[in-house]
């Protein structure tokens, strides 16, 4: 999806390090199996004490579970999940867009077959649509550009979660922004067709399909912020704090690099492409 | 520092919802991580928590809590809970029950409690984490996975002392030299380096706390124990390592400086002169590790690597001995370094020292 972005040698630290870190979630091998890469590696902006963050959709009927690990002295995040979770994180937005919300980020998957990609996309295209297309309802619009699906999604997710500005603030604020920007036009919209949350009319014009009345909107809105809050929690050792802690986290990475004025013309700049 | 004690205070007061003013009891030792722990007391329930501040730290405290999680089926009496986790300001917070206010460590140096209490304490850390090596041991240990991947580590420390000054010395200018040790002449650092790095691999990996020294056990006045900072626990440890910080801990941090180190360059060789002593009665503590490893292996090749792990520990800590306000160790720890790695090639003497691993002699 992103691999552009993602160098060779990033490309095959993680390619070599997935084998190893199989058995760290306990899940048999499995060709149907995928990985999902996103965060610093899959956009080559690691450090050497970066995280490597991972989402592993596997066949065996289980619950999602967090698995933390280390590979070659990075920490390594695994969420890993059976495909039937990961395809409920979708459209039923079972756990509040927990996981397929992570793919509005630049990612790259890994294995499967070769539909692992289009089952990322339908599921984020399914948990996000409805959101983005109520967002478009509000600026009285039905029908969006490429642009302003991207715009939409992302401004539906920071109703969802405030504090992806901080995570979305990453992308903005480096030097290649405009082919993130770029990427993000082609991977989003299709990605919601593929859901069928819209109909493509043209090559870069889409209708979306079935916006949220308000009192679904509010609905939807809560539902997920509860479930994805309680999943959070859950898998970091039940701690009643890990919202606070998240969000803070998330807007302390703009106050201590005095980023505020920046996120201010990056809220700017969404609000723009969604008009 | 001050503001750290603010961020732990305020902490509490959230945690606890009160208006009341927490004390802070005792401030801990920077650890390598550069995280500090605070014992903070809550006035109107007496109550102690432990406040563990860290500022752009190498682990998160969420996956340290997620690490001590894979200890916890293993260890689960002698690990505190964490009661909470926050961001505040610059400051990743986590504020955990406080089970006793001093660690094995500082009882040991003050002498607070008889000796024979804090070795049978001791006895008891190491039985605990050689019972979970056993119950854990994973075929085969896959060093990629390793929590203290062995090669970057060597990496970081190989940095860590080219870096080192002592006494306006640069190491990184005579690391080429030969090394005068007390009259005694070894060959120059940079040729050593390398033995650190060349370590063996365990035939099996197991499940650690990753970093079991004095410093990370707490005791209270009933004796019990529990096991503090995570960051390094988790599956696919190298028992091995663990054997070397059991034994290697002791002469690292409790050696006495009997003179004033010297430290000079004189005919293109680096001189080192010095005189430490490890008191007699720490013997005793070191015996646990040799007895741990009787239980783990009858293998020489195991013992050698434990040498190996020793000097790459030695030369680790040269980093952080100004943390610990022991910058006038520097000289001795470094010739302890040199004269261990040394003795991997063969190029010292064989000679017991609390310094080197040798569980047969000790036996």
């Amino acid at each position: 999806m992103y691999r552009q972005f993602m160098k060779t040698p990033s490309i095959d630290f993680v390619t070599d390090a997935l084998p190893h870190l199989l058995t760290e979630t306990g899940i048999e091998d499995n060709p149907l199996n995928f990985w999902i890469c996103y965060g610093s590696f899959a956009l080559n902006q690691q450090t050497p004490e970066s995280d490597v963050d991972l989402i592993f959709v596997h066949q065996i009927p289980s619950l999602p579970m967090r698995v933390q690990a280390r590979y070659l002295d990075h920490p390594v995040t695994i969420y890993s999940l059976p495909l039937r979770e990961f395809i409920a994180d979708g459209i039923q937005r079972r756990y509040g867009g927990y996981f397929s919300g992570k793919l509005l980020n630049p990612f790259v998957a890994f294995g499967g077959l070769s539909d692992s990609v289009n089952i990322a996309t339908e599921t984020l295209g399914g948990f996000i649509g409805g959101f983005a297309a109520t967002i478009a309802k509000e600026q009285g619009r039905e029908i969006g550009t490429r642009e302003n699906i991207v715009a939409d999604c992302i401004l539906a997710y920071l109703r969802l979660c405030p504090s992806y500005r901080a995570y979305f603030l990453r992308y903005y604020i480096s030097p290649n922004f405009g082919e993130i920007w770029d990427r993000m036009k082609t991977v989003i919209p299709d990605a919601l067709t593929k859901a069928q949350a819209t109909t493509a009319l043209t090559k870069d014009r889409f209708e979306y399909c079935s916006p949220f009345s308000p009192e679904e909107f509010h609905t939807q809105l809560v539902s997920c912020i509860a479930r994805f809050w309680s999943f959070g929690s859950c898998c970091h050792g039940g701690n009643i704090n890990f919202p606070d802690y998240y969000i803070q986290k998330a807007l302390n990475y703009i106050e201590s690099r005095g980023l505020e004025d920046q996120c201010s013309e990056m809220l700017d700049f969404l609000k723009q492409k969604a008009t | 520092m001050s503001s750290i004690v603010s961020t732990a205070i305020t902490a509490v007061q959230m945690m606890v919802g009160d208006d009341a003013s927490p004390e802070l009891v005792v401030v801990s030792d920077p650890g390598s991580s550069g995280a500090r722990v605070l014992i903070i007391r809550h006035p109107q329930s007496g109550h102690t928590y432990a406040v563990k501040c860290v500022k752009n730290g190498r682990v998160s405290l969420v996956n340290e809590i997620a690490r001590r999680e894979i200890i916890k089926p293993f260890l689960k009496d002698h690990l505190p809970e964490v009661l909470m986790i926050k961001q505040i300001g610059e400051y990743e917070v986590m504020v955990s029950e406080c089970k006793g206010e001093q660690t094995l460590h500082s009882l040991i140096i003050n002498a607070l409690m008889p000796h024979d209490q804090l070795r049978k304490t001791w006895c008891e850390v190491v039985v605990s984490l050689v019972k979970t090596w056993q119950q854990t041991k994973h075929y085969p240990f896959m060093d990629m996975l390793y929590p203290r991947y062995h090669k970057t580590r060597c990496q970081r420390i190989i940095d860590g002392v080219h870096s080192v000054v002592i006494n306006g010395i640069k190491i990184a200018d005579c690391i080429s030299m030969p090394v005068i040790i007390n009259g005694e002449e070894y060959p120059s650092i940079d040729s050593l380096l390398p033995q650190i790095e060349a370590v063996g691999k365990p035939q099996f990996g197991v499940t650690c706390h990753g970093d079991p020294q004095p410093s990370n056990v707490i005791v209270d006045r009933s004796r019990s124990w529990s096991l503090v900072d995570w960051e390094w626990s988790g599956k696919h440890h190298d028992w091995r390592t663990m054997i070397s910080h059991l034994h290697g801990w002791w002469p690292t941090r409790c050696s006495i400086l009997m003179v004033e180190p010297e430290i000079r360059i004189q005919q293109r060789k680096l001189n080192i002169n010095y005189s430490l002593l490890v008191p007699s009665h720490l013997a005793e503590y070191q015996q646990e590790a040799a007895s741990a490893y009787r239980e783990m292996t009858d293998s020489s090749n195991d013992s050698e690597d434990i040498n190996r792990y020793l000097a790459t520990l030695y030369f680790g800590e040269l980093r952080f001995l100004q943390f610990w306000g022991r910058q006038s160790y520097l000289a001795p720890f470094l010739a302890e370094a040199i004269k261990a790695a040394a003795r991997l090639t063969g190029s010292s003497a064989q000679g017991d020292s609390p310094f080197i691993f040798n569980p047969t002699e000790r036996r």
